[in-house]
């Protein structure tokens, strides 16, 4: 047998190999590239997520070491859920009504300011530029200045006041909760402005010109062809505001601190409420799970509903 | 020729040795070197002398020190630049809002960080911070049983106990921090609204409520601004809404905790007198600023000093804020009375924020040190006049203090009706429980739903025995 007829059947083998790996790199690429990212956002996301569920379990004391924690199983969510001291019910709902009637107001709000500011004005950028400055203000100093401004004798009521005759007690149990919603509706409206109004500029005009040319008045043209062309940005943006409102603590701490009372304690002061004044590091994890599954389902129905709508707007 | 050798040699070795031997003299036997010597009329010379001492061993060392915003650590912080230049300690100050300074501490320590050598603590988490470990016990420091002697300006026994009771473990009797500050509740009014309608100060909480009706009722505006008959705390944090129910309560009949072991609950062995208290703070916020329930102590006292309320509950610390011209508008109209009495007598309660050393600290000698400058005798004139609030008899009985700061009268009454509640055998609301967090986020959150009308006072005071019972149960 010469070197070519030994070395033969090697080659036939690569050659047979060569298509199968070629068609395995194809398919496997894609994830290897991706692996080492997903190894850290696992690491950074999985494991906090995997000891704060094991934590749940757990009755421990902050400020006292892992090893004085007991295994309690179950415990701490039948707390939670049945026990008369448990808030946890009270601060659904209060979260609930506060992201659904935030992100209603800024939602109908932001379209409005977007459809404005989508004409041609005269200083058109200044004026986007200038809605956005309550979203680039810290929290903190956004608590503290409407703390002061919805004080009985502040600028609020002095507005309304002048205007309407009206004195309203912002600082009472009924009013706190539409005063932590108007607060987030000023400093939230802006990213729908401008999520919004980039949506605007990208819809092509020919489409609004036929309808017009068809006869179709401005509500209609809104109704039938601005609103199902925007709703994938519509959705996107109420799925990031409603994780975002879904965790709210910083400007309702400094406002209320979850008070008057409880008028205002939503999910991330009950949290912060278990872990650093009650000290029970399992019943605030056992909450903060909730909270992660409560965003979790959400996030899966706004998902669903935008593929649904993606695949109406292809047909 | 051999005995005049024998005398040079003498003589030089008379000059020579004790060079050899003691390069330098003591500080004590040098007297002050120029740099101490300008501090000379700002500061005793015994201090100088000491901290002189204290440049030589420990110069070069940073200071981390946890605190919170008060006046008392704002006087301390004006007095920070010449401990630096005669110490040659740096410090720095950490600082957060008080309702913040627990978390922040034990994540520093748990976390391992543990970088703080001096800690500010209010009465309220010190039992807890030394319970935990945290705290050194200042007694042998104080007995100068360490590297570091305590100067006789510094005299502990001159602190009011009334404010080193709160740092002063009642088991076994281990100092934990001395007192930077400390308060009672006190009344503070508008003496001119009090003369212009005939009114005398309240002596009772019925007379205290009366009176705060009867303002509301006139629908005085001053200035565009109408003011209220009273503002007090209400807000569901620590320091809020407890703050009141937790000194009014005692003037009920009623009490908070077993004095035995300072945390089994005793609210409802005389639970309408604590029903009382909390129904009673109900109808004074109704006839108060609008917004209570939601007030911290700024809250509080910002409402009253800006003109819109004639009377305040607040802490005497805060006083001083009242009187300033510069901060307030009525700062002329203001007077200061203790606290009326309850149907069962009359009773407040000491408050305090003391500074202690951490017992992870690597610098504890120059931590010692700084709290033997800040806070000993020597030092509290200039401490007062920066605005620190007096803490020692010397202090507090000084008639020359008395009448620069006119609340110190009032404060001085406040003592005395806290020193009644002890003498009675009662634990204040800072029991020494690693619990007492814990119980005053009860506190303040019942409360602050039964101000703001979520539930009844009936039911705040069941919820709060509740509450309390499965915290030491646990």
């Amino acid at each position: 047998m010469n070197c070519a007829e030994r070395l033969w059947p090697i080659v036939t083998v690569i050659g047979h190999i060569r298509p199968i790996r070629t068609i395995f790199y194809k398919r496997a690429i894609p994830y290897l590239l991706i692996l080492p990212a997903l190894f850290i956002v696992g690491g950074v996301l999985l494991y906090p997520t995997v000891e704060l569920l094991r934590f749940s379990f757990l009755d421990w004391s902050f400020g006292k070491e892992l090893s004085t924690a007991e295994w309690t199983g179950l415990d701490n969510y039948l707390w939670l859920l049945s026990s008369p001291s448990s808030t946890l019910l009270h601060a659904l709902k209060l979260t609930l009504i506060y992201v659904v009637a935030s992100i209603t107001i800024e939602l109908l709000l932001g379209m409005v300011i977007a459809l404005l500011l989508n004409q041609n004005l005269v200083g058109r950028s200044l004026l986007v530029t200038g809605f956005m400055i309550p979203a680039i203000l810290m929290p903190v100093m956004v608590g503290m200045m409407w703390r002061m401004y919805f004080y009985q004798n502040g600028i609020v009521n002095y507005i309304l006041r002048t205007l309407f005759g009206l004195d309203i007690n912002w600082y009472s149990a009924t009013w706190a909760m539409p005063a932590v919603i108007l607060v987030e509706v000023w400093q939230g409206t802006p990213f729908f402005v401008l999520s919004l109004l980039a949506g605007l500029r990208a819809l092509p005009e020919e489409i609004f010109e036929a309808a017009e040319v068809d006869g179709a008045s401005a509500w209609q043209r809104f109704l039938s062809i601005t609103v199902p062309l925007l709703k994938p940005v519509i959705i996107v943006c109420a799925i990031i505001r409603t994780m975002w409102l879904l965790k709210a603590f910083d400007v309702i701490y400094v406002m209320y601190t979850g008070g008057p009372g409880s008028a205002t304690e939503v999910l991330g002061l009950t949290i912060y409420r278990a872990l650093f004044l009650a000290r029970r590091i399992g019943v605030s994890s056992a909450i903060s799970i909730i909270l992660i599954l409560l965003s979790l389902a959400v996030t899966f129905v706004f998902i669903r509903f935008l593929y649904r709508t993606k695949t109406e707007l292809e047909v | 020729m051999k005995r005049y050798s024998f005398l040079s040699v003498a003589l030089v070795g008379l000059i020579l040795i004790p060079l050899v031997a003691f390069p330098t003299l003591p500080v004590a036997a040098q007297g002050l070197s120029p740099e101490f010597e300008k501090f000379k009329g700002k500061y005793t010379e015994e201090y100088l002398l000491w901290i002189a001492s204290i440049k030589e061993k420990y110069g070069g060392t940073t200071l981390n020190l946890a605190g919170f915003a008060h006046p008392g650590l704002e006087a301390i912080k004006k007095m920070t630049p010449d401990f630096e230049a005669l110490s040659g300690i740096k410090v720095t100050y950490d600082e957060t809002d008080i309702a913040k300074l627990h978390d922040k501490v034990v994540l520093d320590v748990t976390s391992g960080s543990k970088k703080y050598d001096l800690l500010m603590t209010p009465e309220v988490l010190a039992p807890e911070f030394w319970h935990l470990g945290y705290m050194e016990p200042l007694n042998p420091w104080l007995e100068d049983k360490m590297a570091v002697k305590t100067p006789e300006g510094f005299d502990y026994a001159d602190l009011h106990p009334g404010y080193t009771m709160m740092f002063t473990d009642f088991k076994d009797k281990n100092i934990y921090a001395i007192p930077i500050t400390g308060e009672v509740a006190l009344l503070m009014y508008r003496k001119d609204l009090f003369e212009k309608y005939g009114k005398n100060v309240p002596k009772t909480y019925d007379e205290l409520y009366e009176l705060a009706k009867f303002f509301t009722d006139q629908n005085i505006v001053e200035d565009g601004k109408r003011v209220y008959g009273i503002s007090f705390r209400g807000r569901p944090a620590l320091g809020g809404a407890n703050w009141v129910f937790s000194i009014l309560v005692f003037g009920f009949g009623g009490t908070l905790v077993d004095p035995a072991d300072h945390q089994t609950p005793t609210l409802t062995k005389n639970r309408e007198a604590a029903i009382k208290t909390i129904e009673y703070e109900i109808k004074l916020a109704q006839v108060g600023v609008p917004g209570i329930p939601a007030f911290d102590p700024y809250d509080a006292v910002n409402q009253f000093r800006q003109g819109f309320a004639a009377m305040c509950i607040e802490a005497s610390v805060l006083a001083p804020a009242t009187s300033d011209p510069a901060q307030t508008p009525v700062a002329d109209k203001v007077a200061y009375a203790a606290l009326p009495a309850g149907p069962a007598g009359s009773y407040n309660a000491t408050f305090s924020h003391g500074i202690g050393m951490t017992s992870f600290s690597k610098n504890k000698e120059a931590a010692y040190a700084f709290l033997v400058w800040m806070l000993g005798r020597a030092n509290q004139d200039l401490y007062l006049a920066y605005g620190g609030s007096p803490v020692r008899y010397s202090g507090l009985r000084d008639p020359i203090n008395q009448a620069r700061y006119p609340y110190l009268e009032a404060t001085l009454q406040g003592l005395d009706q806290a020193a009644a509640l002890y003498q009675a055998g009662l634990v204040g609301p800072t029991p020494q429980t690693e619990h007492v967090l814990q119980f005053i986020n009860v506190w303040a959150v019942n409360v602050s739903r039964a101000l703001s009308g979520e539930i009844s006072a009936e039911q705040a005071v069941d919820n709060i025995q509740r509450e309390m019972e499965e915290i030491v149960s646990k």
